[in-house]
């Protein structure tokens, strides 16, 4: 009876080398890392070519090593590494299970995808971003271009050359991708999975774990952090009736008015006492604004607010506005307003004591003949820091879709960039 | 799953109880001495040949349920073929649907597909004419020839629908149709035989 076990190491025929055997009997090539030959596996390792003055690229796993994916024994019996048109290098092991057969890990920029092939016969478009079916999901076609074969070691279930040329199109479906090969022979499907790369460097028994990688791969999918999701969900909850709260407080929020009054230049240069004014309510929030005329100058405005001949609270404000026109175009800077808010603890009556300076402008030592108006309200409430906590929900609820659509660009810029080229 | 339709046999070399024989079963090797038996007209007798074969890693075993898309199955005999000139070897399993009916299911490390005979009497293009790439139109389906060998048996375990003995040897093509189609045609001295099927991927192959 045949016992089907494969030898297990051969010496390569052209330079003597040992080569270790991990594949199964649909292995036709072997191919030597010393050497450079391409010996057939089928003619007693006969040597079919051979290519000189290869270049081992650094790879993160060695041929030999066994690992598990998708929950299935997986030897790395063959390495091809292969360079697009702008020279930009990838990897791909040749992998072997004897109960799953024989498929492919691919490495790219630190990401590894496990492929496999298809006999689904798929209608690819070769336009980017149009889609395509297939396995049952649907394709977006990402990118088309030409591998060439740079680098060939250890066992393939075809014969690979140096040179080789394959026209690709792949389309994606995070975490998956589907791909069209072309040679000048045939036409083969593969279907991919995005893996971990972390998850398939223990698979494999690597000990010192390369950082991951900063690029995003065609097809890695993008993973929400949980955190993120909530905060954004319950932020989107929030974030609409904080804005109808604030802009409902700044309608109807002013309070009621006190006090509406203009002094004059002197009266603010000399000092003056406001008339009275009679606080209602206890703890009130008083807002008082002034306003002001002035042109390309500032004043400021230091008031004390007087409980009979007590000052119980006093507050310093200034206006400063400057305009004009440059090169055809006009500015400004500043405002001809200005608004503070204070607290009275207790309702009574009381008056405000004024006294300003400045006024001067910048082309002028008098101070400008421009009063100031002053209005007081009771009983306010301030709507900004409503509109600071809506602008916060607004942030945290459009947070995790930004995040989302960052991802997405960084995913697509690669192959943007080279038709921007 | 079975439907036994021989009434319990005994193994006429060991005396050890046969399996529930399928009612289209014409061979069986006996689980306890692996003599290979005849079964005819609801009588089992020994073909007086010993058949092992050495275990090698499958997703399939006899007995085991399996699923695979809409497909539940159960193997219930195997043949070992090995192709070319020692090239490889690959398995042949006679599976039984739930459904009652039976399929093949060959499987060559990790490739498997699932096959049913036809009955086909149109024409076949002989052996002799096929050549690797040739486009062949069979069953209505444009296919095109990917693989020409010759198969030997090396080996059967279980059950069987035909008479298959180690050292027999049949002629084969493959040949791949559109969306994961294939066609085998088995050549044998005086018969042409033509399976249709499609290809399964292994992952999807799941026990039952």
């Amino acid at each position: 009876m045949n016992d089907p076990t494969p030898a297990r190491a051969v010496n390569c025929t052209q330079c003597g080398a040992p080569l270790k055997l991990h594949g199964g009997h649909r292995v036709r090539s072997l191919n030597c890392g010393f050497c450079g030959a391409v010996l057939d596996a089928k003619s007693e390792y006969a040597v079919v070519k051979q290519f000189t003055d290869l270049h081992r690229p650094q790879m993160p796993l060695e041929l030999g090593m066994q690992g598990r994916i998708k929950g299935i024994e997986f030897t790395i019996i063959g390495v091809v590494q292969y360079r697009d048109s702008e020279g930009y290098p990838w990897l791909e092991y040749q992998i072997f299970s004897p109960t799953h057969g024989y498929h492919w890990l691919v490495f790219s920029d630190g990401h590894f995808v496990f492929s496999r092939r298809v006999r689904e016969i798929v209608d690819v478009s070769l336009i980017q971003k149009t889609t395509f079916k297939a396995k049952g999901m649907t394709f977006k076609v990402y990118e088309s271009y030409t591998a060439s074969v740079y680098f060939v070691e250890g066992e393939l279930t075809y014969v690979a050359e140096v040179g080789n040329r394959i026209a690709v199109t792949e389309g994606i479906c995070p975490p998956y991708n589907f791909s069209r090969e072309r040679s000048d022979t045939e036409e083969e499907f593969q279907f991919g999975e995005y893996l971990d790369a972390n998850g398939v460097y223990r698979a494999f028994g690597v000990r010192k774990i390369p950082r991951p990688p900063r690029s995003v791969h065609a097809c890695q999918p993008y993973v929400a952090k949980p955190a993120s999701v909530s905060l954004s969900r319950m932020a989107r909850w929030f974030a609409i009736p904080t804005i109808l709260i604030a802009i409902g407080i700044m309608v109807f929020g002013g309070g009621s008015r006190l006090l509406d009054r203009e002094f004059n230049l002197q009266q603010i240069l000399d000092g003056t006492y406001s008339e009275e004014f009679t606080v209602s309510g206890k703890d009130s929030m008083m807002a008082l604004k002034l306003s002001s005329n002035l042109s390309n100058a500032w004043s400021w405005y230091d008031i004390s607010v007087v409980q009979g001949e007590q000052p119980v609270a006093s507050l310093s404000k200034g206006i400063s506005y400057y305009h004009g026109v440059e090169g055809g175009e006009s500015w400004s800077e500043g405002s001809q307003s200005a608004r503070a808010y204070f607290t009275l603890a207790d309702p009574g009556t009381y008056r405000f004591y004024i006294e300003g300076t400045g006024g001067t402008g910048a082309n002028s030592n008098q101070p400008q003949n421009r009063g100031v108006r002053f209005q007081l309200y009771e009983d306010v409430i301030v709507s900004r820091y409503f509109f600071i906590l809506a602008l916060i929900f607004l942030a945290a609820s459009v947070w995790e879709p930004l995040s989302r659509y960052r991802f997405e660009a960084r995913r697509w810029a690669p192959v943007l960039e080279d038709d921007d080229e | 799953m079975s439907s036994p339709n021989i009434s319990d046999t005994n193994c006429p070399s060991c005396g050890a109880a046969t399996p529930p024989l399928l009612k289209h079963s014409k061979l069986a090797v006996c689980a306890y001495c692996n003599s290979t038996l005849f079964i005819e007209d609801a009588q089992v007798a020994s073909a007086g040949e010993k058949s092992v074969l050495t275990e090698i890693p499958s997703i399939l075993r006899l007995g085991q349920q399996f699923q695979v898309g809409n497909w539940i199955f159960e193997p219930v005999g195997r043949i070992r073929y090995e192709y070319g000139a020692s090239e490889g070897y690959w398995d042949e399993w006679w599976v039984q649907l739930s459904t009652g009916s039976t399929k093949w299911i060959s499987n060559d490390e990790g490739e498997y597909v699932i096959e049913n005979e036809v009955d086909f009497d149109g024409e076949v293009p002989a052996y002799e004419q096929l050549e690797i790439g040739a486009s062949i139109q069979l069953l209505g389906k444009d296919l095109r020839v990917t693989e020409i060998n010759h198969a030997t048996c090396i080996g059967i375990e279980g059950q069987l629908p035909e008479i298959v003995n180690p050292g027999d040897t049949h002629r084969y093509a493959h040949l791949e149709g559109q969306n994961s189609e294939l066609v085998t045609t088995e050549y044998e001295e005086d018969a042409i035989f033509v399976f249709e099927g499609v290809w399964l991927d292994p992952f999807e192959i799941k026990v039952a």
